[in-house]
């Protein structure tokens, strides 16, 4: 390390359970982020914080007035712009470190499996279920630890995801919910820290994990009520029937949920 | 030295610092190693705290206490030679003898007791702060010294930005002790509390007396006697004291229960009370009464 | 010889960024660490922080350059890992 790296860096080496060893595993890490919204912002300010090698932000959207209640990256005068792009420039100057990428792909299932391959982790910001469980069978598939979370008005859900060792994302929910019960941002609203609490726990786990440490959410959910500030972490089971990592793999894309159309701001 | 924490009105405990050759037995070590600015501030909170070499992490402060000799750089102030076995740490009634006096303070607390001691020559450079400006120094010089801490203090003992440390053998505490009492029983401008910082009952109480407010005192006249009064708070910051000054002209004797100050001309006569025995701050009963009653004494009736 | 301008730093930084980049080296095949401070104090923290690690941290010599300014010279051995 420079003597940059290390005055940037000193505040986490002196950690009791972190060192140059860890820090030097960060730094050689290739880590996807999947979205660069809400969960996004957080998640890849921590990795870039921490000293992540190499993130790779994955966004196709563009950035509107109303992203600006919890996607902290991006200003007024970044409205039209791609979020990817902006993040990763921002990110960039944050931690010159580091090199962070911008991929201005919308994630599909078709896509997902070639988009996410040779990482070292993804962690997951996605906010609808199609992606969401794209992202998953592209992990399970290309065994990339997948580190998921959610968030919706004062809930929040976070799981960290070994492929093949622990349960996955479908294990726990096998099928998405019927459209039209779990109502989006735009309908049911979200507040900043809140999806700023999950970003961050998803972002730990992954930092953790990637450093060679212990982490606390392999085969456990954990459900956030943050309105209570009421933590459970539910115990969760791979299951030998998941058409993910069960005991056959079985492609099963799941449609867009959302009903309304994508808005194209001009 | 308890009249220094009291008239202060801080919640410190003074600390008193007694450095061993040999390690005592009976007092109690910290349970787990510490740096000797946070060991202070504990004790500053009650506690009483005997270092030993293992017990310390910081090693400049090793060096200035003189548990070690440094190695390559002749560090000071430092205890020299280094025969130091342990460290008592304690509030200054615990400790017998201490070698230094520490005061936690603000620097308008540290003003006070400079002016009280007639001057204070600080050398304070922010590194080796505690251990080395308050204790070594202090040792050495047999003076009082001022730390104004160090990154180290600030950092790991929890120090607020407002705080530094005086430190100084005990003789020069006694010393401030000495004043702090003459004051307290004079209540001079320097003790009586502003009248802005009074509570708003406890002002109208003179006011409706007829008394004029003056920055630190009232003053009015009761049966044509010049009157002034200072009031002061206890250490919780509840106005507790009221002083009556009764200017007299010429030198005069004063009568049982009243000090006498000279003042040019005139003597003050004075009298301190406490709230509650005969007379209330808070409704302002019984105050004009007990004012009748002093000026009354002290023209002989 | 690997060099570490500490200049301008303060305890507790000195020794901590010492510490850092001499475990980085240990973890790189071990070698000689110069560090450079201009805060006396250090001089003698560096030392018995290192020697603390229990890593087998050597200090070569300290050379005092003048005004405030030292030189100190440590011996990083390979860690066997």
């Amino acid at each position: 390390m420079n003597l940059n790296e290390i005055k940037r860096y000193s505040r986490q080496l002196i950690l009791p359970d972190f060192g140059t060893k860890e820090q030097g595993r960060l730094k050689r890490a290739r880590v996807a982020v999947t979205g660069a919204g809400g969960l996004g912002c957080p998640i890849s300010t921590y990795l870039t914080l921490a000293g992540v090698g190499e993130i790779h932000i994955i966004d196709f959207d563009r950035v509107e007035l109303s992203n600006l209640n919890r996607q902290f990256l991006y200003t007024p005068g970044d409205a039209g712009r791609q979020k990817a792009e902006v993040a990763a420039k921002r990110l960039g100057e944050i931690n010159p470190e580091i090199k962070v990428e911008a991929i201005t792909e919308k994630i599909t299932y078709d896509n997902a499996f070639e988009l996410l391959k040779g990482y070292d982790a993804i962690v997951d910001g996605t906010d609808n279920f199609a992606v969401r469980y794209a992202v998953n069978d592209a992990a399970v598939v290309n065994r990339v630890p997948l580190f998921h979370g959610a968030a919706l008005m004062y809930e929040g859900r976070a799981m960290s995801i070994i492929p093949r060792e622990t349960a996955c994302f479908r294990c726990v929910f096998p099928e998405p919910p019927p459209a039209g019960m779990i109502p989006t941002c735009r309908e049911a609203g979200i507040l900043g820290s809140v999806v700023g609490i999950v970003g961050a726990i998803q972002a730990s786990e992954a930092i953790r994990y990637l450093a060679g440490l212990e982490i606390g959410l392999k085969n456990r959910l954990l459900i956030i009520n943050a309105d209570e500030m009421r933590f459970e972490k539910v115990r969760i089971a791979r299951s030998s029937e998941c058409t993910a990592c069960g005991e056959r793999f079985v492609p099963k894309p799941v449609e867009e949920v959302c009903a309304v159309a994508e808005e194209v701001e001009e | 030295m308890e009249r220094i924490r009291a008239y202060f009105g801080s919640r410190y405990h003074l600390v008193g610092v007694k450095l061993f050759r040999e390690i005592p037995e009976g007092y109690p070590t910290p349970a787990k190693p510490g740096k000797f600015c946070e060991f202070v501030r504990r004790a500053a909170m009650g506690e009483v705290i005997l270092m030993r070499a293992e017990d310390e992490e910081c090693h400049q402060s090793l060096i200035a206490l003189g548990f070690q000799e440094p190695r390559f750089v002749d560090l000071q102030p430092r205890i020299e030679p280094a025969n130091t076995k342990a460290v008592l740490i304690a509030p200054v009634e615990k400790v017998e003898d201490p070698d230094v006096v520490l005061m936690i303070a603000t620097p308008r607390q540290v003003m006070e007791a400079a002016a009280m001691l007639h001057g204070i020559e600080a050398k304070f450079a922010g590194e080796i702060a505690v251990c080395g400006e308050v204790i070594a120094q202090p040792i050495k010089t047999q003076k009082a010294n001022v730390t104004f801490l160090c990154g180290g203090a600030r950092m790991f003992a929890d120090y607020k930005d407002s705080e530094v440390i005086l430190g100084a053998p005990p003789e020069v505490f006694r010393e401030l002790e000495a004043r702090v009492k003459a004051l307290e029983k004079s209540c001079g401008a320097l003790c009586g509390c502003r009248t802005s910082d009074l509570p708003q009952h406890v002002v109208q109480v003179f006011s409706e007396l007829g008394f004029e407010r003056g920055i630190d005192y009232f003053f009015g006249r009761v049966d044509s006697q010049n009157v002034r009064i200072y009031l002061n708070k206890d250490t919780e910051g509840r106005v507790k004291y009221i002083t009556v000054h009764l200017p007299i002209r010429g030198e005069v004797e004063p009568p049982p229960g009243f000090e006498a100050r000279r003042r040019g001309a005139w003597t003050d006569l004075y009298a301190t009370f406490k709230d509650g025995e005969g007379f209330e701050l808070a409704t302002g009963r019984g105050v004009k009464e007990l004012i009748q009653e002093l000026v009354e004494k002290v023209r002989g009736g | 010889m690997e060099v570490l301008d500490l200049r301008g730093e303060k305890c507790p930084d000195t020794f901590v960024y010492t510490k850092i980049k001499a475990e980085e080296m240990g973890y790189s095949g071990g070698g000689r660490l110069k560090v450079i401070v201009d805060y006396p104090p250090a001089v003698e923290s560096i030392p018995r922080s290192l020697a603390e690690e229990g890593r087998g941290y050597k200090v070569l010599e300290v050379k005092h350059l003048g005004g405030r300014t030292y030189e100190i010279y440590i011996e990083v051995p390979a860690f066997e890992e």
